[in-house]
């Protein structure tokens, strides 16, 4: 199974003076277990593509398939739904039940699950998110922190129990230390239950740490594609488009352009303390 | 000048258990100051900025913009458009189909003469690099540009300080760069107060001063260089400091000579490479 556009185009309010075409021909696969960093400027196309991807939105032409159901008029889009779980921007602005339990119960409904497996899905799905459920059944969800209600929010999704999620924005608005913790969870999740994993975000920071591979998205074509060094050594280009590249990226790269024989692939911490250690140290004299 | 003296504010005041959301702040905000307000999700941030324009008004202490209180209900307006607040989202904060009609919503519930409007908006679109979109329909703008309508709404009532809270959580690297360098440039050239609430600690950097809010007290607060000096104690605080400045404190940790507090990319490539 896997997701795979061909030729997907989408307009918007086609013939009208307003039409826009928000998706262009863009051919992509994503397989099974893939995680997947979507980047792009605000009205790149990003939130377009991801729409199609559970059937909220339907082509205008080309195809789009997901874990083998063809995104079309008229097909019954229910199975897919369930396949693949949509976590919108601030989702916890969705929460709306009484207690935690509820609300993450809430897409089990009319699943024909026996009511001990809905609370045995809940658990799994609240434990995913780092809330233990004994403590936080029977609260308020509007009575948790922010951090707390986002993953709340999530565990609701996750308790679906689908093949592909799909994240808008996950970390905005979040401290770096609670979004350090949601990163963490969502990356646990991703390995034990072998799911697909695509992230659309702002934060190069979150994307480095996260992905296997970026799609760079600009003009509702794909840009580029390919693992967070290749695509992030190509600063100029990102900023041109609206991005960035994270600052260890930036750093490196401003290195290299006084000449310096670094990597520009450097992503996290510990590579770059090792590398500029060792250029430092020895290199230095030779360079 | 706003000063806060021993100033908290609780959402239910009633109960007791319930820790105020900011507690017993004193502060000064001095004119042309820059100051970044950082801390994790709950520490009193966005309750600390609606003080600062009377939108909350304090159970205990006073605020007070250029020495007259918040709570003084005869200087509500004054107040109001003394300190100008920009929020998160900027489409929440967009009313008009045109930008320069949105521009001068502000200055026509204030009751300035429409040619003096006409200026204001024309001058609030310049200082925000937006005066050719003033025909334009602002839901048909970028994030950044969005929200650089939305300072320059605020700009249009002539304001002396401009609160922002987290002003660039939604928007793409390019909109985060567009409205840092905006309001940076409006606090440099143009001697602006700003007070920029932010998770963003590459943001923070640019202040003259950091404050840290810890479960509504104010728990460090120095120039940029001293506060993120302090890692691991903004680690206890759910913070982190930028990424270059712990670069530079893992090295110096292994024996090379780099200050504890390098901030940028450039000061970081002018210290190895000089």
């Amino acid at each position: 199974m896997s997701i795979i556009a061909t030729n997907l185009t989408h307009v918007y309010s086609p013939s009208t003076p307003w039409t826009t075409k928000a998706l262009d021909q863009v051919n992509l696969e994503i397989k099974d277990g893939e995680v997947i960093g979507l980047i792009g400027h605000t009205g790149s196309g990003k939130s377009t593509l991801v729409q199609h991807f559970n059937g909220l939105l339907k082509p205008t032409s080309g195809t789009i398939r997901v874990q083998g159901v063809e995104v079309v008029k008229g097909v019954n889009l229910r199975p897919l739904r369930r396949k693949v779980g949509l976590v919108f921007q601030y989702p916890e602005h969705q929460l709306f039940e009484e207690t935690v339990a509820i609300d993450v119960a809430f897409g089990l409904k009319n699943t024909g699950l026996s009511k001990e497996e809905t609370k045995q899905r809940v658990e799994k799905a609240l434990l995913a998110v780092g809330i233990e459920y004994e403590t936080y059944m029977d609260r308020s969800p509007f009575e948790l922190s922010g951090g707390q209600m986002r993953r709340v929010a999530i565990a609701g999704v996750l308790a679906m129990e689908p093949e592909v999620l799909i994240l808008d924005e996950p970390t905005a608005g979040l401290d770096p230390q609670t979004r350090k913790d949601l990163l963490e969870h969502l990356r646990r999740v991703q390995k034990e239950r072998g799911i697909t994993l695509i992230i659309v975000s702002h934060s190069m920071d979150d994307i480095a740490a996260m992905v296997n591979r970026i799609i760079v998205m600009d003009k509702g074509k794909i840009y580029a594609q390919g693992s967070p060094s290749e695509i992030f050594s190509h600063g100029e280009e990102l900023r041109q488009i609206g991005l960035d590249v994270p600052p260890l990226t930036q750093l490196l790269l401003a290195l290299r352009a006084r000449g310096l024989d670094l990597p520009a692939d450097i992503l996290n911490l510990e590579s770059a303390r090792a590398v500029i250690g060792r250029w430092l140290k020895g290199g230095k004299d030779n360079v | 000048m706003i000063q806060l003296q021993d100033v908290s504010y609780s959402y239910q005041p009633e109960e007791e258990q319930v820790l105020p959301a900011v507690s017993d702040i004193s502060l000064t905000i001095e004119e042309g100051e820059f100051l970044a307000v950082i801390g994790h999700n709950g520490s009193g941030k966005s309750t600390l900025a609606k003080l600062l324009n009377g939108l909350l008004l304090p159970d205990k202490g006073v605020v007070s913009v250029d020495l007259i209180s918040t709570s003084d209900q005869e200087k509500y307006w004054q107040i109001r458009q003394q300190v100008g607040m920009v929020f998160q989202n900027p489409d929440n904060q967009l009313i008009a189909t045109i930008v320069e009609e949105d521009v001068a919503f502000g200055p026509e519930n204030l009751g300035i003469p429409s040619e003096e409007i006409v200026t204001r908006v024309e001058e609030s679109l310049s200082q925000v690099a937006m005066l050719e979109y003033r025909h334009h329909a602002p839901h048909l703008l970028s994030g950044g540009q969005k929200q650089r309508i939305a300072i320059a709404g605020i700009l249009a009532m002539h304001p002396k300080y401009l609160v922002l809270d987290e002003p660039t959580a939604m928007l793409d690297p390019q909109g985060r760069r567009e409205v840092m360098a905006t309001v940076t440039r409006l606090n440099r050239e143009e001697g602006m107060t700003v007070v920029w609430i932010t998770h963003h600690m590459e943001e923070a950097v640019r202040a003259h001063r950091v404050m840290v809010m810890d479960h509504g007290r104010l728990a460090i607060q120095g120039t940029p260089r001293e506060v993120f000096k302090q890692t691991e104690l903004l680690q206890l605080l759910h913070l982190d400091v930028p990424v270059i400045t712990r670069l530079g404190q893992l090295l110096a940790q292994d024996g090379f000579n780099l200050p504890p507090d390098v901030l940028t990319v450039e000061e970081m490539v002018n210290l190895l490479c000089p």
